[in-house]
């Protein structure tokens, strides 16, 4: 007891100079009793309500100590426990004749779930996760109320101290899957982890890294989903998102909606979002090889008329091309900072005045200006965001490509990007692969669990 | 540090897009697109290739008949030297890639057909597909002409010449690849189109045939027609059966020619001609209010069309043309040497041709 | 993952007529080719098969293992460092031959060096991935670019200028002897199996082989396309002035409807890609090889300057040569190539025979 004694005593010397460490002293039952918390981590009105209250009604010491402890988050202390990490997690500390106890008063922090705004559905759930760690667990139960669903709770980064939660179906996980998901978190070695994306970037080996190869949703929908097909999700506190493992590339351009919407209908979607991605790399570069090279793969009347309009346009084609996706990209960048209401100020300048002028003043010829749209519009198809942000990188190694060699050189890229793509692991599974029905298997009711 | 050096690379590999891309890069507006090129026999002695080349001027709007275009011409004494010569006349690098015509006037493709045509199929940019034609009076005339609804240079011949925009059946089409392989193979000859010039269109309703590696004479309107059907190509049009008094219209909906070279053991051998004709009366004289009047008429007509057939096939043959490719399946039956190239020579001026067609009345449209 | 065998093995039957096949067969075509084709596809079918039931009774195990097991290691250490050169040197010719093709039907005014460093480069790239890699990327290329291949096919058959009596006419030359190199040629076709040298690693071969019947049908009716196509086209005497006799074909051909307008450039992107494939495979499992024959090879860093050497003695050699003096060396090397194919095959066959009686 002395050592918790001093330990304490340690603890308060430490924070004394911090206003919100608070140490509360009052006499009960004709002892001395102390309350240590800190004010901006805990909800004092349930200190009053759990702690204060009860120490009133009660008029002996052994009934109230009854009441602490049968409080679920009440907890005796013994020596080894690590005082100053309870305080900080959101404990109070109650010194009683000797003996400490400690209570989970913890402020929740945004726990409400909020409005699925990155990954939107027509038809689906509209809330995505909360900020908050138990929330999130509490949605993905209640959208996945199985007894095999597994929670493990730990920590990460050294400073931050950030609470994650890893999710897992006990008996459909992959565990190749689980044991690497595992092994890289406790391998991980960083100060501050606060976001989704920097825990996976922290979690890839590969240091230069275009494609995602973890899942970043907001939806828990998709989390429950994606549990049930034997992946294993990672929730993090103070972040609504989460992280799913293994992805492939598909997954990144299938949306929940796929699941609500009638087969056919789905179908077109689908084929519509692959014609997209294929557009949106593809398009500036063909354009270059098209005009600076091989003007004779289009027809005539294609032909002539991209000569025609791009007559009076003084510098060489992928100049044009670069100038138009540098503006568009621009476009797109600041209306993402820029606050909701000045959003649409910029679009219209920059999206109808410049293009329109761009063109008037023979900048850029107005099949150029057909295609920039086209390749903007078509990259917004793409349903989970950290794609559409790695197909744009991804675009203009093929246009310096396409300035060097022409329609080969976009070929050329294709294939390289092919290449990359399939050489992907995510979790050791591979990335890029023909995957002849399985996915249809998986999301199949199993009634019959593994054996 | 690591990331400042990445960044300098990007700019690099900029700075080298601008200078690097100067070899083989030429952007659209630096090409001058030649849409369509004649070749003339000059009366210089020395350079006898008389080339024209038509190009293209591209505008930004596409309007009828505002399609336009510059013509160059030069004499020389090959087609590519002749080319090589004009660059010097125009700004631009010359483009072949869409140089869908070639247009010669009949002294330069009467003989030598495979020298004159070498150079088009050794350059990888003019297409396969191009279509050929003789000019008359011409080569230079046809290319001249301005056609009122052309709304791109060198459109307009390409659209007549394609069988999926023009249907024409006086139209014989005739392509590059083609040509030259009825040039090198015994056994088939090849043919071109007339093209001549009228005002603010084109005329193209004749064909010249050749035989035995020269320009033999051209068909008549309508011995084009029949050759064009025998061919079995896409190309429908109506045939006139004029039987008695009556002028009977028939729109071929579908016509299917089989052609067979017949050798009979210790007969004389014969070409057999069988002609499936499916159509719908267009216009008659007279009401066809009955079966029976439909199949007399069916007969009728069908007779006159194989007289008609029979005709046209004995003047090519006494041209010794072989634009049908006879001399093919004669050899596809008895052996593709030059024994049988020789025997072919022989028997083809002297052989019988028998004709038979088939014709079904469909219908008679909407009226009886 | 058997199926990854069969687009193995189509990637190497559609490639043919860049890889110089149908040049030795039209040059012979009066001369017993017809006969040699008709004789290849058993042959090429029957090597096929004995190299598959061969590997089928090794599962999980490459040729390099195999080979320590069998043989003495101053035996097997030489004939895998030849056998790499061999694959190398396949992917080498149709670097070459298919940068001749760009220079002539895409880029006329790139130089031949600028556009063979680009293949190297591309081809190194893929070849250092891993092999699983390779396969998923293959079957990805072929389920991409074999129905274009097939459509241009069938729409060859189905143009106008596609005369049948030429083929009747050529099919009077069957009746003549065979001839060596025309036989070597057309077996060439049905080399794709040979890949399971290393690809035995992830394919399963004793299921491939539950499906092998459509190898030899494959292989008729591509070989059969691949002589035949270009003869319906420009005849029995034209052919022969033509030096790659399918691009010239697919220029007779339009599509009214498409996109580009000119066939031949289709044709040309697709074998592009499948250059592409067929080059990292052959230099994958050149380096593979090697790698099982010299140690110090799998170092990531020495695999890839062997490449690169590899790469730029490629470029020498085109420059070194004409078009010309290029066809003969292939047609050597075609020769050559066969029976080194059978002697391959047969060991691999006797090794497992051996295997099964342990």
């Amino acid at each position: 007891m002395e050592e918790l004694q001093k330990e304490i005593n340690c603890v308060k010397e430490k924070y004394d100079n911090n206003p919100d460490f608070k140490v509360h002293r009052f006499e009960y039952f004709e002892k001395k009793i102390a309350l240590i918390y800190m004010k901006s981590l805990c909800n004092e009105a349930q200190i009053k309500k759990d702690i204060i209250e009860p120490l009133l009604l009660c008029e002996k010491q052994g009934k109230y100590l009854l009441h602490l402890l049968s409080m679920p988050s009440c907890q005796h202390i013994n020596a080894s426990d690590d005082v100053e990490k309870l305080l900080l997690q959101g404990n109070a500390l109650i010194a009683l004749s000797g003996e400490i106890y400690s209570v989970d008063v913890r402020k929740p922090t945004n726990d409400q779930p909020l409005d699925a705004t990155v990954e939107q559905t027509v038809q689906g759930a509209q809330k995505g996760l909360s900020e908050d760690l138990t929330m999130n667990m509490t949605l993905v139960r209640n959208r996945y109320p199985s007894k095999q669903l597994k929670i493990e709770q730990q920590t990460v980064g050294t400073l931050s101290k950030t609470r994650i939660a890893i999710l897992y179906d006990v008996d459909y996980v992959q565990e190749d899957v689980l044991d690497e998901v595992k092994k890289k978190i406790s391998g991980l070695k960083a100060d501050i982890i606060q976001a989704a994306g920097q825990l996976h970037n922290y979690m890839t080996k590969e240091k230069y890294r275009i494609f995602p190869t973890m899942m970043i949703t907001e939806r828990p929908d998709r989390l429950a989903l994606n549990l049930s097909q034997g992946k294993v999700v990672i929730l993090m506190n103070g972040t609504p998102f989460g992280l799913v493992a293994p992805a492939v590339f598909f997954d990144f351009l299938s949306s929940m909606d796929d699941k609500t919407l009638p087969y056919w209908v789905t179908r077109l979607l689908i084929l519509l979002r692959y014609v997209g991605l294929l557009i949106t790399i593809i398009l500036p570069s063909l354009y270059i090889a098209i005009t600076s090279y091989n003007p004779e793969i289009v027809r005539s009347q294609l032909a002539l008329t991209i000569a025609g309009s791009r007559a009076g346009v003084p510098y060489p084609s992928f100049f044009e091309v670069l100038f138009m996706m540098f503006a568009v990209e621009l476009l797109v960048e600041s209306s993402l900072r820029l606050p909701k209401t000045i959003g649409p100020t910029a679009t219209t300048v920059g999206g109808l005045i410049l293009g329109q002028a761009a063109q008037q003043a023979q900048l850029v010829s107005s099949i150029m200006i057909i295609i920039t749209a086209f390749v903007a519009i078509s990259n917004f198809t793409i349903p989970i965001n950290a794609m559409s942000f790695a197909v744009r990188c991804a675009r203009y190694p093929l246009i310096v490509f396409a300035s060097f060699f022409g329609i080969v050189g976009v070929v050329a890229g294709l294939i390289l990007l092919l290449c990359h793509l399939s050489d992907l692991r995510s979790f050791g599974k591979p990335y890029l692969k023909m995957y002849w029905g399985t996915t249809d298997k998986m999301s199949k009711v199993r009634e019959s669990r593994k054996e | 540090m690591k990331r400042a050096c990445f960044i300098f690379l990007l700019c690099e590999l900029l700075f080298l897009c601008t200078i690097l891309a100067g070899c083989a890069f030429r952007d659209i507006d630096k090409r001058f697109f030649v849409v369509a090129m004649g070749i003339d026999k000059s009366n210089d002695e020395k350079r006898p290739y008389d080339v024209t080349l038509k190009l293209a001027i591209p505008s930004p709007e596409i309007r009828p008949g505002k399609a336009n275009f510059q013509i160059i011409s030069e004499k020389a004494d090959s087609i590519p030297e002749a080319v090589r010569v004009m660059k010097s006349k125009v700004d631009k690098e010359f483009d072949f890639g869409h140089c869908r015509m070639v247009v010669f006037d009949e002294k330069t493709i009467r003989k030598n057909q495979g020298f004159t045509i070498n150079w088009f199929l050794r350059r990888r940019d003019i297409q396969g597909i191009t279509y050929l034609g003789i000019g008359k009076p011409s080569a230079r005339d046809v290319l001249k002409a301005r056609v009122q609804s052309e709304r791109l240079p060198g459109n307009a011949l390409i659209l007549s010449f394609d069988p999926t925009t023009n249907t024409s059946p006086y139209i014989m089409t005739s392509m590059l690849n083609d040509f030259y392989m009825r040039v090198r193979e015994d056994g088939i000859d090849p043919y071109l189109p007339i093209i001549e010039p009228i005002k603010g269109s084109y005329n193209i309703s004749k064909v010249a045939l050749f035989a035995k590696g020269t320009l033999k004479a051209d068909l008549t309107r309508d011995e084009t027609r029949i050759l064009n059907e025998l061919m079995s190509t896409d190309r429908r049009g109506q045939i006139n059966v004029a039987s008695g008094g009556n002028q009977l219209f028939v729109n071929v909906d579908d016509l299917k020619s089989g052609i067979q070279v017949m050798l009979p053991k210790g007969e004389k051998p014969y070409i057999d001609v069988h002609l499936d004709i499916k159509g719908f009366i267009e216009g008659s004289g007279e009401k066809l209010a009955t079966d029976q009047e439909l199949k007399r008429y069916e007969k009728i007509a069908g007779a006159t069309i194989s007289k008609r057939v029979k005709r046209v096939l004995k003047t090519i043959q006494k041209m010794e043309a072989d634009p049908l490719g006879l001399g093919l399946r004669y050899q596809a039956k008895m052996g593709a040497t030059e024994q049988q190239t020789k025997d072919w020579e022989r028997i083809y001026p002297n052989m019988d041709i028998r004709v038979h067609t088939d014709l079904k009345i469909k219908g008679t449209g909407t009226m009886y | 993952m058997a199926r990854y065998y069969f687009f193995i093995i189509l990637m190497n039957m559609t490639l043919n007529i860049i890889l110089n096949v149908p040049m030795v067969l039209v040059e012979n075509r009066f001369n017993g080719s017809i006969m040699s084709i008709l004789l290849s596809i058993p042959i090429g079918s029957l090597l096929a098969y004995l190299f598959t039931k061969g590997m089928s009774r090794f599962p999980k195990m490459d040729l390099p293992t195999i080979l320590e097991n069998n043989l003495p290691k101053y035996v097997y250490k030489p004939f895998l460092v030849f056998l790499s050169l061999m694959w190398i040197a396949s992917g080498s010719f149709a670097l070459i031959s298919f940068s001749y093709l760009i220079k002539t039907y895409i880029m006329p005014e790139a130089s031949l060096e600028l556009i063979s460093g680009l293949f190297v480069f591309v081809y190194i790239y893929g070849a250092v991935r891993q092999t699983a890699s390779l396969l998923y990327k293959a079957e990805i290329t072929m389920v991409i670019a074999f129905p274009v291949v097939l459509f241009i096919i069938f729409k060859a058959m189905r143009s106008d200028l596609f005369n049948y009596v030429h083929i009747v006419r050529m099919i009077h030359f069957t009746w003549e002897l065979p001839n060596y190199s025309s036989v070597a040629a057309a077996t060439y076709l049905f080399i794709g199996y040979i890949n399971l040298a290393i690809f035995n690693r992830y394919i399963d071969s004793k299921k491939a082989l539950r499906w092998f019947w459509t190898v030899p049908i494959l292989g008729t009716g591509i070989l059969l396309s691949s002589f035949f196509v270009p003869i319906g086209f420009f005849g029995i005497n034209a052919i022969g002035d033509i030096i790659l006799p399918w691009l010239m074909s697919a220029d007779s051909l339009r599509m009214q409807f498409g996109f580009i307008e000119r066939t031949v450039f289709l044709l040309i992107f697709f074998y592009v890609l499948m250059t592409f494939l067929f080059g990292m495979v052959t230099w994958h499992i050149g380096l593979e090889l090697l790698k099982g024959a010299v140690q110090s090879m799998k170092k990531k860093t020495w695999g890839r300057s062997f490449l690169l050497i590899v790469g730029i003695l490629t470029i020498i050699f085109q420059l070194q040569v004409n078009h010309r003096e290029f066809s003969s060396i292939v047609k050597y090397w075609f020769n050559f190539r066969f029976p080194v194919e059978v002697l391959l095959v047969i060991m691999v066959y006797l090794f497992s025979l051996r295997r099964q009686n342990v």
